[in-house]
């Protein structure tokens, strides 16, 4: 898990941590008792301030998340969206189909992310964003 | 709000004079700040404002003529000081004819706390081959090979003049993650002045703005942003027609040609309501005020000196939660 | 929104061991000095060797000189023909001990001028005491170490190089001519204790300049200034420093070869002293008996280590000074 951060995004940098965290969840890429990396790693690669790793951190644990665990480090303890049923499902592949169908059509990768979030908000409008819910 | 760390840096009335003899000058006057312990504190400002004369204050190799200038609770200068506090002077000051390995030999041999590895990292980075005469280096090499005797020192608070100016973007951006993951491990405080405010913008957590001799802006970033707000015209309009739920203070002229967003400081009862405004970014929040020298300056409150008073005059270094 | 109460840093992993604080001793200290000045000390045992090499060949020449001349027995009169180039060898010998003794009244012009005045004024110039008064060691403590190695390095040159002057000394006494007696400021200056304490007493004088100038050049010509003028005090006060002895000798001067003659002239009836000059043209006073104020051979080395002890307080006092200076300095 390494987290790469953008300057000029105009998002605060703990919420990059926080949404790149919480993506890596989604896709799998961390799963319970997975270590997030130390805020030493964090603010070494991505050159932030402590405090920003630090409150991104306390942010994921008050969403249950995550869990710090004093002198071992910060540990995933909760799941986002249902990985194991991405993997199960075939959606992923029915998507990489779509996208080359689209890019064979001569779409462009905005022009399709375009596409995919009208979709998303949508279909998805009716429900509240999952994990604030607490 | 949180209980507040201990204190690194204390100045009250504090005045510094540059030059000697009868070149004297007065370049800060009636300085008055606190930076906390743990803290990544920015010292930004015009050249020539006095951060590198506030920080050497602070290393103890300027006397202040009038004031006093706390450093982890002793006086500065005090030689109890001298393990705990690392200096990084803006010329690099190396012996030309001693080789890496020797500088750092005589790291080890002047300090009780010396880190080999963590000079040695710092060398690394810009490939400085141990047995290298200081004089052969390039600007960078040089810059990091100070660098590198002030974090081997392990010190408590560490001291840094213009750190990054010569270091290319690569390095600059390995060299201070470094310095910001030894306060991320709760190994002490760094105050840095620069000039280069994007570096500063995600590194720093707390912000010493001097201009004009005097200090204009001190306090954690957080509380410095949100205690400031850009305004559009009709906003501005509002807020001057006493149409806006809250009270600010420009900050950028208003009487000359309109801008397209003003920077204006929010009183602090009617913060809240002013939540829709966009907050200032570090460099708009540092450029609005370097350019309205009549503005008064202001201390975010965490950062008025002996507020807190410091409990803690023999500090461990552990910083509070 | 931003805005919120703020976050301390709390210690995410101390995986560090625990730190074992070594005290900061002299001896490290000494080696920082000795990295650093190792180019100077080099240059200056090479220097002190080649002069160690000079003045010995120049005192076996002399030796040799004097041993050819006494076979010959061309040391007394009547002069003869065949001594001329004997006689020559002999000026030849002296005028080469006349420059080694130069040189080595050079010394201390050297080291104050290129050991202690840089010392400090370098350290100023290249701002490098901005790092060391940063280390973990109070800088009055460095300039012990510092003053330790270069002072040290000081002091064994200024003996090596009053052992060489007293070995010429030797070879020349009793002296060869009346213009070399061994209280002639040349000679005097150029051996046992007078040169070795000069020699400490230049490099004090060479650091206070660099301390007080904090330019290199300027503290050098300042050094140099000021060591000469010290010099040149002592060279005039060392009469006073041993009693001084009067005769009165029956048929005019009559003083050995390597007394110093400090004044003569006539004591009249009435007890009063006065040069030959004085006595006018009518001549001295009937009755008036000849003087001789003079320091004899004997009272050299007791004048030389009076010398030598007035000079300690000096370079006590000059390190003393800089000593203060270093620990009040504002850079």
């Amino acid at each position: 898990m390494k987290y790469q951060l953008r300057r000029s995004s105009g998002t605060p940098a703990y919420q990059q941590i926080i949404e790149q965290t919480e993506q890596a969840l989604r896709l799998g890429i961390l799963k319970p008792g997975d270590k997030l990396p130390t805020a030493r790693e964090v603010v070494e690669s991505a050159v932030v301030n402590g405090n920003t790793v630090l409150r991104a951190y306390q942010e994921l644990q008050r969403r249950g998340l995550v869990e710090s665990r004093t002198g071992l480090g910060t540990f995933v303890v909760g799941t986002l969206g249902s990985a194991d049923r991405v993997d199960g499902s075939g959606l992923r592949q029915e998507l990489e189909q779509w996208m080359t169908r689209a890019r064979e059509h001569g779409l462009e990768r905005e022009d399709v992310m375009a596409l995919v979030v009208s979709v998303g908000d949508a279909c998805f409008a009716e429900r509240a964003p999952e994990g604030r819910a607490r | 709000m949180t209980a507040h760390a201990p204190t690194a840096v204390q100045a009250e009335g504090v005045g510094l004079r540059a030059g000697r003899g009868g070149r004297r000058r007065d370049l800060l006057a009636d300085c008055a700040f606190r930076v906390p312990r743990g803290a990544v504190c920015g010292i930004v400002g015009p050249n020539g404002a006095g951060k590198s004369l506030l920080l050497s204050a602070a290393a103890g190799l300027v006397r202040p003529h009038s004031g006093r200038l706390t450093v982890l609770g002793q006086p500065a200068g005090a030689d109890a000081l001298l393990a705990d506090v690392a200096y990084v002077d803006q010329h690099r000051p190396l012996y030309p004819r001693m080789r890496a390995a020797e500088l750092l030999a005589m790291g080890r041999d002047l300090n009780p706390r010396w880190d080999h590895d963590r000079a040695a990292e710092l060398l690394e980075l810009g490939r400085i081959p141990l047995d290298s005469r200081a004089g052969s280096l390039s600007g960078g090499q040089r810059s990091l090979l100070a660098l590198a005797l002030a974090r081997g020192k392990r010190p408590r608070l560490l001291l840094l003049d213009e750190p990054l100016s010569d270091l290319d973007p690569l390095v600059r951006r390995a060299a201070l993650g470094l310095l910001l993951g030894d306060v991320a491990e709760g190994q002490g405080t760094v105050l840095l002045s620069s000039h280069v405010l994007g570096d500063l913008e995600e590194a720093i957590d707390h912000l010493l703005l001097i201009d004009g001799g005097r200090i204009r802006l001190a306090g954690e970033l957080s509380e410095l942003l949100a205690a400031h707000r850009l305004l559009d015209r009709l906003g501005l309009l509002e807020c001057q027609a006493g149409l806006a739920p809250w009270r600010v203070h420009p900050v950028d002229p208003v009487d000359e040609e309109p801008r397209h967003l003003t920077l204006v400081r929010v009183e602090q009862e009617t913060r809240t309501e002013a939540a829709e405004a966009e907050l200032p970014r570090l460099e708009e929040l540092v450029v609005s005020y370097l350019r309205s020298p009549s503005v008064a300056g202001w201390l975010a409150p965490g950062m008025r000196p002996g507020r807190y008073g410091d409990a803690d005059q023999n500090g461990t270094g552990t910083v509070a939660a | 929104m931003t805005v919120s109460s703020p976050l301390r840093v709390v210690p995410v992993r101390l995986n560090r061991p625990a730190l074992h604080p070594r005290p900061v001793r002299y001896r490290a200290l000494v080696r920082l000095s000795l990295r650093r000045h190792r180019g100077t000390l080099a240059a200056m045992a090479l220097a002190s060797a080649l002069l160690t090499a000079w003045v010995l060949r120049t005192a076996h020449d002399v030796v040799r000189v004097r041993a050819e001349r006494a076979a010959t027995s061309c040391a007394e009169l009547p002069y003869l023909e065949r001594c001329d180039a004997t006689v020559r060898d002999v000026s030849d010998a002296l005028q080469a001990v006349q420059h080694a003794q130069f040189a080595l009244v050079a010394v201390p012009t050297l080291v104050a001028a290129l050991l202690g005045a840089p010392l400090l004024a370098q350290e100023y110039e290249r701002r490098t005491h901005r790092l060391l008064w940063t280390q973990s060691v109070p800088r009055q403590r460095w300039l012990a170490g510092q003053l330790l190695v270069l002072g040290g390095a000081s002091v064994a040159l200024g003996i090596v190089a009053a052992v060489l002057g007293g070995r010429l000394r030797a070879v020349t006494s009793p002296t060869l001519t009346h213009d070399s007696s061994a209280f002639s400021a040349l000679p005097y200056n150029s051996f046992g204790p007078v040169l070795a304490t000069a020699t400490v007493l230049a490099f004090a004088i060479g650091v206070l300049a660099g301390e007080l100038i904090r330019r290199t050049v300027p503290a050098m010509v300042c050094a140099l200034a000021g060591y000469t003028a010290v010099l040149t005090l002592l060279t005039w006060l060392r009469r006073f420093l041993q009693p001084t002895l009067t005769r009165f000798p029956p048929h005019g001067y009559d003083l050995a070869p390597d007394d110093w003659l400090l004044r003569d002239g006539v004591v009249t009836p009435d007890g009063r002293r006065l040069s030959y000059a004085q006595c006018g043209p009518a001549g001295c006073p009937d009755g008036s008996r000849v003087f001789d104020a003079y320091h004899s051979a004997s009272q050299l080395w007791p004048m030389q280590w009076t010398q030598a002890a007035l000079t300690v307080p000096l370079i006590a006092l000059a390190l003393l000074t800089v000593h203060r200076s270093v620990r009040r300095r504002l850079p």
